[in-house]
């Protein structure tokens, strides 16, 4: 730049511009008399814009940035998703204006399957799928669950994760969801929280507390449950004696068991139990009554009451009460007793109560699952349509594809047709939920099946949020890269 | 093999055809290819802008897929495509399918071009289109064409003359009332201004002046009177060398006209005689998106030269404008992959834009790019900026730079003692990039701050994608 045109006297030709040059004059500096020759207009604009390039070649624009956060990247063990599945995973997991039911689904199989196989999304592709990664629980040593953290704390991400710190300002649906995240992940933990702010908490508040513990009960938990007997709520006193009654030999247990001993003074219940069936209103109550003492009870001390072996109860109850016992059958972990009571249960309640049986036998070994999927499958491909939530809660179920032979009954079903049918008669089709249960259909078959699949809805017309061949090209991409490695 | 009839059949009307008749020279396609499996056939045709329009098709059912703004479908491109290889099949080489076909064939739904019962009836003729020959051009009107054009020029020249003087004008008003009072009306102000200097054909330096208004809202509240003073000391230096020109060299020269309004076609440029080609290998490090205030939609495709060696025109930039009604476009290009072709650049004292021409996409990377230090990378922008004072966003390239956030997630890269503020539309997609090992990244900095272009990390290729 020109010699004698300082930066001072630059800066100080930039402060007399802001207020103007009505309100006060050029300072004079050591270039003025270089432009005296121009005429005054041009002279002054010159002069100005000369300044302006003297503090551009200074090159001191950029500031506004304090000192660097000590930030080091959450170590996973996982492996980063290659490039070769990449695209695949991103077509499905960005979040697509209207994402529905069946976006959802497909995304939490995308998640299960990925962590089997201990492969997690590129760090790159984070930003873009903050959608899908706030809906999909991510374990705390996760690299995803550190970005969400620092995202929210940058205030870059539309949806707020919850933490240990912040989980009480969410509304009640939010703070029950997030208690059972952590439940199922740190059961410990998830208590000793709990702890700290239980009585700090109102009425209604402690009520979604106490049912979050319902999930992974355990010895552990028993000192707590104890304490909360004495709590100010009724309803708060109730739950804690009812999740107490399943420690066998607790004060609670022993009050069940003493209370079903009375109702088994009637005959009919003996009956009940395969001996004679009764009808009538009292009969209907007390069959009520036994059930819903029945579910809160460990198998064991019912089987005891009745002067049975477990084992054999299947053979002997009705239908009315297959399901109770199945629910105690589940508190006791006995999860082939809880299968041989489902058989008894009329086919159509299983499909009605599927989301029951999911949770009931959710740390059930597969087989015990599959054998449920079994009994499952006939009645729902008799049905007349398929819904989505029953199909993936069957996936959820298994968390696999269906056996080949269940998976071709269930494409080539009554259900199937009757849904395609009803679809290719509506005007709006790709919105419908019948679109999305065909969608759905996806995550269940095998890859033995995914031609048929596909050729059988070629013709349907899927949104690009219930497109099911993102879907299934994803599943195969990772199949091969499993194969690979 | 495809039918010329099928193709008739699919054609939304007979301009399509005889459009498509005129891009079937072989020279119209760099790239025509076709899967080994006969799957998909795909092609690149150079239109008129700096990137060519990829097209494919799936013979089978006549899917296609084009990456013009075209709202026919099938457009001229895919047509071309598929009457070319219906004719010319031998013109094709065979080929690994290409990730970007892929990509289209997993995404595409299930719609064909096969017609439907309502349109049976054909809209096109192949024949009509094949028999339309070029009128022979009459000498006559070619000289008259010229001379108007002539006039045209000449006249456009004046207009600009007078509105640069009308601008030179309402800067001085500017300043007389102070920049702080110009602040707090700036977009009228500027939306103002910038119409007048349409109404003058500088549409150039209007369009700059109709950005400032929604640029300075970037930056914090107490640097704006600096950015605006200098935004606007810039242009009225345009203004100033555009009334000068003459006095420019002629590389200076071709940049301010370029800044002011007047444009170069492809053709032009290509047969500009001595233009810059550079022929090496170059990689798509970013593509950007700027919807502009004119009602146009800007991509830029950055790319950066491979080539550790040579130490001038290590980048380029592709700039394709649509009109935003066109809707999203697909990108020419995806980032992170390789070139093999030569840009050429618009005659410039800096080069920097360019168009590219005769390209091939390459597997493999067998060398870097030429990186540099902070401190060498900000003084080599200043270098440029002495030889041309309108320097566009300049891009540099940082050997083993950190990136770094503050408690108020603003982000910095850091090389040796320097460091840079630099800036991304999507926060979080910096956030990965924090205390990684980076063993280069390209940024482009306009003294006020950085944009990442790419960065090559422990991670694998980050790049700043649409």
């Amino acid at each position: 730049m020109t010699p004698g045109f300082s930066i001072s006297e630059a800066m100080a030709l930039e402060q007399s511009l802001q207020l103007g040059l009505k309100r006060t004059t050029l300072p004079q500096t050591s270039f003025s008399h270089a432009l005296s020759a121009k005429q005054p207009l041009e002279q002054t604009l010159s002069l100005i814009s000369l300044a302006s390039e003297r503090l551009q070649m200074s090159d001191n624009n950029a500031n506004g940035f304090n000192s660097p956060v000590q930030l080091m990247p959450q170590e996973d063990p996982r492996v980063i998703m290659p490039d070769s599945l990449r695209v695949a995973f991103m077509r499905v997991a960005v979040y697509k204006k209207s994402s529905g039911y069946a976006w959802e689904c497909f995304c939490h199989s995308m998640k299960t399957q990925l962590d089997k196989a201990k492969i997690r999304p590129h760090p790159f592709d984070l930003s873009r799928i903050q959608h899908y990664l706030s809906q999909m629980q991510s374990v705390d040593e996760s690299y995803e669950k550190w970005f969400l953290k620092h995202t929210s704390e940058t205030r870059t991400s539309q949806d707020e994760v919850l933490d240990w710190d912040n989980w009480q300002l969410a509304g009640k649906a939010e703070q029950s969801d997030f208690l059972q995240r952590n439940r199922e992940l740190h059961p410990e933990q998830m208590r000793v929280e709990l702890e700290q702010v239980f009585s700090k908490a109102p009425a209604a508040s402690r009520q979604v507390y106490i049912e979050a513990l319902e999930t992974g009960l355990s010895e552990t938990d028993r000192p707590f449950l104890e304490s909360l007997l004495q709590d100010r709520s009724k309803k708060v006193v109730e739950m804690a004696e009812k999740l107490l009654a399943r420690f066998p030999g607790s004060h609670s247990a022993k009050k069940n068991q003493e209370t079903l001993k009375s109702l088994l003074g009637s005959g009919f219940l003996r009956s009940k139990i395969g001996i004679k069936k009764q009808k009538g209103k009292k009969a209907s109550e007390l069959l009520y009554q036994v059930a819903e003492l029945a579910e809160q009870m460990h198998i064991n001390d019912i089987a005891v009451m009745l002067e049975q072996k477990p084992e054999d109860l299947p053979d002997k109850i009705e239908s009315e009460l297959a399901f109770p016992f199945a629910k105690s059958a589940a508190l006791a972990q006995n999860y082939g007793l809880v299968a041989a009571f489902l058989q008894k249960e009329k086919a159509e309640h299983l499909i009605n109560d599927i989301d029951e049986i999911y949770h009931l036998v959710k740390s059930a070994p597969l087989q015990v699952k599959l054998d449920l999927a079994r009994l499952m499958v006939a009645p729902l491909s008799k049905s007349d349509g398929l819904e989505p939530a029953t199909l993936s809660t069957l996936y959820y179920l298994i968390e696999s594809p269906l056996p080949e032979d269940l998976a071709t009954n269930l494409l080539k079903s009554k259900a199937f047709k009757a849904s395609y049918k009803h679809i290719m008669s509506l005007k709006n089709a790709g919105q419908s939920v019948g679109v999305d249960a065909i969608a759905l259909m996806a995550m269940l078959m095998p890859p033995a099946l995914h031609t048929a699949y596909l050729e059988a809805i070629s013709e349907l017309p899927f949104n690009m949020n219930n497109d099911p061949k993102p879907y299934l090209d994803f599943i195969s991409k990772l199949s091969f890269q499993g194969k690979q490695s | 093999m495809i039918l010329l009839e099928k193709i008739e059949a699919i054609a939304p009307d007979q301009a399509s055809l005889n459009a498509a008749r005129k891009l079937l020279g072989k020279a119209k396609w760099p790239v025509s290819s076709i899967a080994s499996d006969n799957n998909f056939i795909w092609g690149e045709c150079q239109g008129s802008g700096s990137t060519p329009y990829r097209a494919c098709i799936t013979p089978s059912d006549l899917g296609y897929k084009c990456t013009c703004p075209s709202r026919k479908f099938p457009c001229k491109h895919a047509l071309a495509l598929m009457w070319r290889y219906s004719e010319k099949p031998d013109e094709f080489t065979t080929g690994e399918t290409p990730q970007w076909v892929l990509d289209w064939s997993s995404r595409r739904r299930n719609t064909t071009a096969t017609p439907t019962k309502e349109s049976t009836g054909k809209k096109g003729s192949i024949r009509k289109a094949q028999a339309e020959k070029e009128r022979p051009k009459d000498p006559k009107a070619i000289e008259r064409a010229a001379k108007a054009k002539e006039k045209n020029r000449q006249k456009r020249e004046q207009l600009i003359l007078t509105g640069l003087e009308d601008f030179q004008l309402w800067l001085s008003d500017i300043y007389e009332l102070g920049l702080v009072n110009f602040l707090h009306d700036c977009t009228t102000q500027c939306r103002q201004a910038a119409k007048r200097l349409v109404d003058a054909k500088a549409s150039g330096i209007a369009s700059q002046l109709d950005e400032l208004s929604s640029e300075v809202l970037q930056f914090p509240e107490q640097q704006r009177p600096r950015y605006v003073y200098q935004k606007l000391s810039s242009l009225y230096l345009l203004s100033q060398a555009y009334q000068q020109q003459a006095q420019l060299p002629a590389d200076l020269q071709q940049d301010v006209r370029r800044l002011v309004g007047w444009t170069i076609t492809r053709d032009q440029l290509i047969n500009l005689p001595d233009v810059v080609k550079v022929s090496d290998n170059w990689q798509v490090l970013a593509l950007r998106e700027h919807i502009q205030n004119d009602g146009l939609r800007r991509i830029e495709t950055w790319l950066g030269r491979l080539n550790t060696q040579e130490p001038e025109s290590n980048f380029a930039v592709l700039i394709d404008y649509y009109p935003i009604a066109s809707g999203n476009i697909s990108p020419p290009y995806l980032p992170g992959e390789i070139l093999q072709g030569t840009i050429i650049f618009y005659p410039s004292a800096t080069p920097l834009r360019g168009i590219i021409v005769d390209h091939k996409i390459i597997q493999e990377r067998t060398s870097e790019m030429l990186a540099q230090s902070l401190q060498e990378a900000l003084c080599s922008r200043l270098s440029k900026r002495s030889k041309n004072i309108w320097l566009p966003n300049w891009p540099v390239c940082i050997a083993n730079p950190q990136i770094q956030m503050d408690e108020l997630g603003a982000f910095q890269l850091q090389q040796g003692e320097r460091s840079i503020p630099i800036h991304h539309p999507d926060k979080a997609s910096l956030l990965p990039l924090i205390n990684i090992s980076i063993q280069q990244a390209s940024i482009t900095w306009n003294g006020w701050r950085g944009d990442l272009l790419h960065a090559d990390t422990e991670y694998g290729f980050w790049s700043s994608a649409l």
